[in-house]
C-alpha cells in the first residue's frame, strides 16, 4: 500500500500543532474612483503596498504608515505581475502595441529611476523573484537577471517555478527547466511555492486549485480557490471564492486554508462587497485585497495556537 | 516546358495561398460560460453555441491565414471555466486580443446582435485601446451575416446604465473579461437564444461557421487585409404557404450536396415530438467564382431548380427558397355553397382557396353566368377571393361562376377544379338567388340579452342583426347606451364587422359600469340595410350588472409579438380532421377588446374536414410570459371569443402538477353560437374539467398550456375565432355607493395587476381583521428591495402600488405579511 508521506506529515504536524486563526479588525486604504486600484501586494519589507490601475495600467505605491501614495509609472501592462525586491526597488513590465502586435518589456524601477531590463518581446512569462533574482520566459528561452544589479546572470541555484505561453507548469532546480504535470497537460494558470520551498499550490482550469508536493503528487485538493498565496510561515493559504454569471462577479469573499484542507477560515462577510487578490503581509499579520469597486482593504488577523 | 513548370508552380502556390498580414499576431477566444449553460429555449444552449463559434472560427483563422496562434478558454462541453481563469489564462498567455462570444437572452419575440467593449464609467474607454474600433466592425458584419438587426457597438458601461452599475461608485469596464484583461478586448452577442427560430438556427453545425466567418472578416478588415473570395451560400428553406421551414431538404449546386436537418440527424436531441423543430437552413462553402444552377427537393414538395449568376466577392452568398406542396391548388369552400338555392341577390361570393394564388391569374379565370360586372377583393394571404358585385344579382335566378384551369398558385401550378390531383381543370359553382328582399334588418340577438342579470361591469355589447346593414348609417347616433335610473347616457365606441353576411355592431363602454345598476341599449329608427328597407321602430334592451368585478392576472394580452410565443397551429401533432391549408393563426388589429384597452387580438381560422370522425385544433404557447405566470384551482380561467355564429366549441387547456409529474388537462367545451365578443369563463374550482388526455383532476401548480377548438357536425365547417385578454381571475365584490366593500372572510394577497407590469402594478389584497401590514419586494437572491407598505390597515380589500422605475426587469417577490399570516408571489417587471 502507497503511503502519501508528505500527507502524513502535514497531519502530523497539523495536528501537533493546530492553530487559529481569528479577523481583528479591517480598515479601507484607499479609494478613489477617478483612480481605482486593484492588485495590491506587500513590499518585501510590508512597509509599502503596490497597485495598479484599470487594465493592469501604471503602478503605484501606498505608504502603509501615513498612506502617502506615490506613483511609479503610468505603463500599460505595468501592474500585471509586479515583482518587489529587497533593496525597495520593482520590475514591472510595459505592454506595446506595434501595428497590433503585442510586445513587452520588463523594467525596474528603483530609486536612481527606471531601467529596461528586456526590451520588446513577443512573449514574456509570468515573472518570479528567487532571493532578488529574476526569472522569466522569453518565448521558450530562460532569462536569469540579478534583480538588483540589473545584469543577466547565467545561473541559479534553487527551485522557481514558471507557467509558459501553452500555460505548462514549468520547474527550475539548479538552473535545469523541466516540466511538471500533477494533474496532467492542461492549462495551469497560477503557481507558487511554498516560502520552504518543498510545496507548490496550483489553479488548473476548469479542475481547481490543489496543493502538491515538487514531483506533482498531490497532496490537498481546495476546490474552487483563485489567487491562492503563501502564509509566510508556509501553513496556510489565503484565496478568493468567487461566484460569477458568466459576464460578472456576483459574489467573491476571502478565506484562509490550512495547507492540509482541514481547517478552513471565512476572512470576509461581506454580501454587498466583492473583495479579490488577497495578498499576505511579509509578517503574516495581514491580508491586502481589492474590492471589485477598485478599493484597497486590509484586514488584521491573528494567528494563535 | 520551362513556362509550363513556373505556371504549375504558381498554380500550387495559388492554390495553397495563405492570407498574410497576421503573421506575429494572435487571438485569444473566449467561448461564454460552460458546458450546457444559459439554456436556450428549444433545447440548445448558449454555451454550445459560443464554443463551436468559437472553434470554426480558430480553425479559419489557423488553416486560411499566417496568423501566429489562436487560443480558446474552452476546447468542449465537459470544463467548467470560471471568469476569473478566462481572463487569467488570457493574460498569462500573453494574447494580443481578447474576443468573447455569447448569445443574448430575454423576450422570445426580441433578436438582433450587440458588441460591447471596454469602457470606463466616465464614459473613457478601458485601456488598451481598440476594442471599439473592432466592434465597430464586427457590428456590421454579425448583423449582416445573420441578417438580424443590430443594437449597436456599444461600450459596456453606457450599455448597462440602467443597471445602476458603471456610475461614480463603479469604475468599469462593467464585463469582467473587458476588465481583468490586458491587452484590447470585446464580447460580442450573436442573437437569442432565448428566441425559438434562433434557437433552432443555432442547433446548426454551419450556421454557427457561418457566424465565425464574420468575425474572421473582422479581423482582416480591422488589420486592412483582403477578404479572400469566400465561395459562400447559404440560405433558408420554407414551405412557400405556411411559412414553416423544410427539414430534410436537400440543395444541390456545382456536384455539392447539402441536406437540411431533420428530426432524425439532430432535432432528436432536443425534443421527442418529431415536428417540433425546424431550420431549413443550408450552406456551401468553397465553390468557385462562377454562376450556379441551384437544385432544391424535398419530399411532398415540388422540385425547383434556382440560378444564381454570380456569389458575393467578399461576402455570403444568401438564396432563400419557398417550396410548393406538391398538390395543384384547389377550391376548398365558398359562399355560397354548390347547390344553394336561397343566397341572398346582394352578397358577394366568396371563395377559399387551398394555398395563395396568383390574384392576377385567378382574375382572368373568373366569370358569372348570367354576367355580372364587380371587383375582386383578395384576403387571408390571397388565399380568399371576394367578387364585389357592381349590382345586386337579379332575384331568384340560377347563376354558375367557373374558374378556368389557368388559375394558378404564385408557384405556377394550375388549378386543380375537379380535385383529382392533377392541375388544369375548371372549377364551378351553381346557385339560385333568393327573392328579393323587401324587410328592414332585424336585430338577430344581442348580448347582454333582453332582461339578462348579472352581466359584468366592463361588457362589450354585441347587437348581431338577421343581415348585412348599410355602413353609412351606423353611428352612436342611432345605437346607444344609457343608465336607466338617470338616464346618463354612457360614453361608447361603436365599431361594425360582417361576419357570415350579418352585421355585427360592437358597443364599448369608455367607462366602467355601476354595479347592480340597470342599463338600456336603445336602436333608434333609421337604420336600414343596402336594399334601403329602413326601421321604423324604437327598440329597447334593458340589462342589469352585477356587483362583482375581476382581479386578473394575464397570460396573454396577445399585445406583445404574440406569434413568437405561440406555435403554427399545424406545428402541434395533436390537431385532428383539419384542412390543413385553411387552418392558420394571424394577428388581428381590427377585432379587439377595446374595454380592456387592447389593441390586438389573437385570430384563428379553422376549417374542418368533414370526412373526418374527429375534430381538434391544439393552439399551443410555450415560451414567454407564460412560462411565469403559474396558478391553481381555486381562480377562473377567462378569455374574450369573438364567436362567430357557427356553434362550434371552444375551450382550454392547462398543465397541472408542475414542478412534479406534469399531466394535462382540459376545460369543459364552450359551444361559441354567438356572434361578436363573449367574456368565456372557466370556474376551475367548480366548474369540472373536460375529457381529454388527463385523468380530470386539476393537481398543484398549473400553466397555461394550449386554447383548443373542435367541430360539431352538421355545423359550418369554416370559420374564424378571435381571441382576446386569456387570463387568470378573481372575482371580487364591488364597493357600492360609497359604503366599503364586504368584509373578506380571509387575509389574502390577490395577483398583482397588471403582470407583467412596467413600471406600475397594483399589488390587491384582503384583511379579515385589523391588522398590522407589511408589504415588501425581493430579489430571487432573497433580498428586500422595496418596502411598498407599512402599518395598521382596516378589515377590508385594498390595493397598494408599486413603482419598479429605478429596478431591472426580472422575476421578483411580493411578501405580505399581516399579523401571524405571510405569503409570497412571484411577480414580473418586464421593460
Amino acid at each position: 500500500m502507497k503511503i502519501n508521506y508528505m500527507l502524513l506529515l502535514l497531519l502530523v504536524i497539523t495536528a501537533l500543532s493546530a492553530k487559529e486563526i481569528g479577523v481583528k479588525e479591517t480598515r479601507q486604504l484607499y479609494g478613489n474612483l477617478d483612480q481605482p486600484a486593484f492588485f495590491p501586494t506587500y513590499s518585501v519589507d510590508g512597509t509599502s503596498i503596490h497597485f495598479t490601475g484599470n487594465a493592469y495600467t501604471g503602478l503605484w505605491i501606498l505608504d502603509r504608515s501615513n498612506l502617502q501614495l506615490s506613483k511609479i509609472t503610468d505603463l500599460q501592462g505595468a501592474g500585471f505581475n509586479p515583482i518587489s525586491l529587497s533593496d525597495g526597488s520593482i520590475v514591472f513590465r510595459q505592454d506595446e502595441y506595434i501595428r497590433g502586435r503585442k510586445y513587452t518589456s520588463l523594467l525596474k524601477s528603483d530609486r536612481h529611476g527606471i531601467q529596461r531590463l528586456v526590451d520588446k518581446q513577443r512573449f514574456l512569462s509570468t515573472t518570479n523573484a528567487f532571493d532578488d533574482q529574476i526569472i522569466t520566459l522569453v518565448g521558450e528561452d530562460l532569462v536569469l537577471l540579478d534583480g538588483i544589479g540589473g545584469n543577466r546572470v547565467n545561473s541559479l541555484a534553487g527551485i522557481s517555478i514558471l507557467i509558459n505561453d501553452n500555460l505548462s507548469l514549468k520547474t527550475l532546480r539548479d538552473g535545469v527547466l523541466g516540466n511538471l504535470e500533477p494533474l496532467g497537460s492542461g492549462n495551469y494558470i497560477w503557481g507558487v511555492l511554498s516560502p520552504l520551498k518543498d510545496l507548490l499550490v496550483f489553479t488548473k482550469v476548469g479542475q481547481g486549485t490543489y496543493v502538491c508536493d515538487l514531483e506533482g503528487k498531490l497532496i490537498t485538493d481546495l476546490g474552487t480557490a483563485h489567487v491562492p498565496q503563501w502564509s509566510p510561515d508556509g501553513h496556510f493559504l489565503v484565496f478568493m471564492k468567487d461566484l460569477d454569471d458568466g459576464h460578472q462577479y456576483t459574489e467573491s469573499e476571502i478565506w484562509i486554508a490550512s495547507v492540509d484542507g482541514s481547517q478552513t477560515w471565512q476572512i470576509t462577510h461581506t454580501p454587498d462587497r466583492i473583495e479579490m487578490y488577497p495578498q499576505w503581509s511579509p509578517a503574516g499579520d495581514h491580508i491586502v485585497y481589492h474590492s471589485h469597486q477598485g478599493e484597497i482593504f486590509e484586514t488584521a488577523i491573528s494567528i494563535t495556537d | 516546358m520551362q513556362k509550363i513548370i513556373v505556371f504549375l508552380l504558381l498554380t500550387v502556390v495559388m492554390l495553397n495561398a495563405q492570407i498574410t498580414g497576421l503573421a506575429g499576431w494572435n487571438i485569444f477566444l473566449d467561448p461564454g460560460h460552460s458546458q450546457t449553460e444559459n439554456m436556450g429555449v428549444c433545447g440548445y444552449s448558449e454555451a454550445e453555441e459560443a464554443l463551436r463559434t468559437a472553434l470554426n472560427l480558430r480553425e479559419i483563422l489557423l488553416t486560411q491565414t499566417d496568423i501566429d496562434t489562436v487560443w480558446s478558454s474552452r476546447y468542449n462541453d465537459n470544463v467548467q471555466v470560471d471568469l476569473y481563469e478566462r481572463t487569467q489564462d488570457a493574460n498569462n498567455r500573453g494574447a494580443a486580443w481578447y474576443h468573447s462570444i455569447h448569445s443574448n437572452a430575454g423576450s422570445p419575440s426580441h433578436n438582433n446582435v450587440l458588441l460591447l467593449w471596454g469602457e470606463l464609467y466616465n464614459g473613457t474607454p478601458d485601456p488598451p485601446v481598440g476594442g471599439e474600433a473592432m466592434s465597430d466592425i464586427m457590428i456590421e458584419l454579425l448583423s449582416d451575416v445573420m441578417r438580424i438587426p443590430s443594437i449597436g457597438s456599444r461600450g459596456d458601461c453606457s450599455f448597462y446604465s440602467y443597471t445602476g452599475a458603471c456610475d461614480a461608485s463603479w469604475p468599469g469596464p462593467y464585463l469582467y473579461v473587458n476588465r481583468n484583461t490586458t491587452m484590447p478586448s470585446e464580447l460580442s452577442e450573436q442573437g437569442y437564444h432565448s428566441n425559438p427560430l434562433q434557437n433552432q438556427l443555432d442547433m446548426n453545425e454551419e450556421y454557427k461557421r457561418m457566424m465565425a466567418y464574420s468575425m474572421f472578416w473582422t479581423i482582416l478588415d480591422n488589420f486592412s487585409i483582403d477578404r479572400p473570395f469566400p465561395g459562400l451560400l447559404a440560405g433558408i428553406i420554407t414551405d412557400a404557404e405556411t411559412g414553416i421551414r423544410v427539414n430534410g431538404a436537400t440543395v444541390q449546386v456545382n456536384g455539392q450536396t447539402y441536406t437540411t436537418d431533420t428530426y432524425e440527424s439532430l432535432f432528436n436531441q432536443y425534443s421527442s415530438n418529431p415536428d417540433a423543430f425546424h431550420n431549413g437552413f443550408y450552406f456551401f462553402e468553397e465553390l468557385p467564382d462562377s454562376s450556379f444552377e441551384v437544385i432544391i427537393t424535398a419530399e411532398d414538395y415540388y422540385s425547383d431548380t434556382l440560378q444564381v449568376a454570380a456569389l458575393s466577392p467578399d461576402f455570403v452568398t444568401y438564396l432563400d427558397i419557398a417550396l410548393y406542396p406538391d398538390t395543384p391548388p384547389m377550391v376548398l369552400g365558398s359562399n355560397p355553397m354548390e347547390g344553394d338555392t336561397n343566397f341572398v341577390a346582394w352578397f358577394r361570393p366568396q371563395m377559399d382557396f387551398s394555398r395563395t394564388m396568383d390574384t392576377e391569374s385567378l382574375e382572368a379565370a373568373f366569370s358569372i353566368e348570367p354576367h355580372m360586372d364587380g371587383t375582386f377583393s383578395f384576403t387571408q394571404g390571397d388565399k380568399r377571393m371576394t367578387f364585389r358585385l357592381a349590382d345586386t344579382l337579379e332575384a331568384l335566378t340560377d347563376y354558375t361562376i367557373t374558374i378556368a384551369g389557368t388559375a394558378t398558385d404564385l408557384g405556377g401550378h394550375q388549378l386543380d377544379g375537379n380535385q383529382d390531383g392533377i392541375g388544369g381543370d375548371a372549377w364551378t359553382l351553381n346557385f339560385r338567388t333568393a327573392a328579393l328582399d323587401l324587410a328592414p334588418p332585424v336585430v338577430a340577438e344581442t348580448y347582454p340579452a333582453l332582461g339578462q342579470t348579472g352581466v359584468e361591469v366592463r361588457p362589450v355589447i354585441t347587437v348581431a342583426w338577421d343581415e348585412e346593414l348599410d355602413p353609412s348609417i351606423i353611428s352612436p347616433v342611432l345605437v346607444r347606451l344609457e343608465r336607466v335610473s338617470d338616464s346618463q347616457r354612457e360614453e361608447i365606441t361603436l365599431d361594425h364587422h360582417l361576419v357570415n353576411g350579418q352585421t355585427v355592431m360592437l358597443l364599448h363602454p369608455l367607462n366602467e359600469l355601476l354595479g347592480e345598476e340597470e342599463y338600456q341599449i336603445h336602436i333608434l329608427p333609421g337604420i336600414r340595410d343596402p336594399l334601403g328597407n329602413s326601421r321604423t321602430n324604437h327598440e329597447y334592451i334593458n340589462f342589469t350588472t352585477c356587483n362583482n368585478e375581476y382581479i386578473t392576472t394575464s397570460i396573454d394580452d396577445f399585445e406583445s409579438d404574440p406569434l413568437n410565443h405561440w406555435w403554427e397551429i399545424q406545428e402541434s401533432g395533436s390537431n385532428a380532421g383539419i384542412i390543413t391549408e385553411l387552418v392558420s393563426r394571424d394577428i388581428s388589429t381590427d377585432l379587439v377588446v377595446i374595454t380592456e384597452g387592447s389593441s390586438t387580438s389573437l385570430q384563428i381560422n379553422y376549417g374542418w374536414d368533414l370526412d373526418a370522425s374527429a375534430w381538434l385544433i391544439r393552439e399551443h404557447i410555450n415560451t414567454g410570459p407564460v412560462m411565469d405566470v403559474l396558478f391553481n384551482a381555486n381562480h377562473l380561467m377567462q378569455a374574450y371569443v369573438f364567436g362567430d355564429g357557427n356553434a362550434n366549441q371552444f375551450r382550454f387547456c392547462v398543465d397541472d402538477n408542475i414542478g412534479a409529474s406534469t399531466g394535462t388537462e382540459v376545460s369543459p367545451w364552450f359551444t361559441i353560437d354567438w356572434l361578436g365578443w363573449r367574456l368565456v369563463t372557466w370556474d376551475m374550482a367548480n366548474d369540472g374539467t373536460g375529457t381529454w388526455i388527463g385523468d380530470g383532476n386539476l393537481d398543484g401548480t398549473l400553466r397555461f398550456d394550449s386554447i383548443q377548438l373542435s367541430y360539431t357536425a352538421g355545423n359550418p365547417n369554416i370559420g374564424t375565432y378571435f381571441i382576446d385578454e386569456l387570463r387568470i381571475a378573481d372575482q371580487v365584490v364591488l364597493a357600492l355607493d360609497g359604503d366599503r366593500p364586504q368584509k373578506p372572510q380571509a387575509f389574502a394577497l390577490l395577483p398583482n395587476y397588471p403582470n407583467p407590469f412596467n413600471p406600475w402594478t397594483n399589488i390587491p389584497f384582503t384583511l379579515p381583521e385589523t391588522a398590522e401590514v407589511r408589504i415588501s419586494i425581493y430579489n430571487l437572491k432573497g433580498e428586500e428591495i422595496a418596502q411598498v407598505l407599512s402599518g395598521s390597515m382596516e378589515p377590508g380589500y385594498h390595493v397598494t402600488r408599486w413603482n419598479a422605475a429605478q429596478i431591472s426587469s426580472g422575476l421578483y417577490l411580493v411578501r405580505m405579511e399581516a399579523n401571524a399570516f405571510s405569503i409570497t408571489r412571484k411577480i414580473t417587471f418586464l421593460k
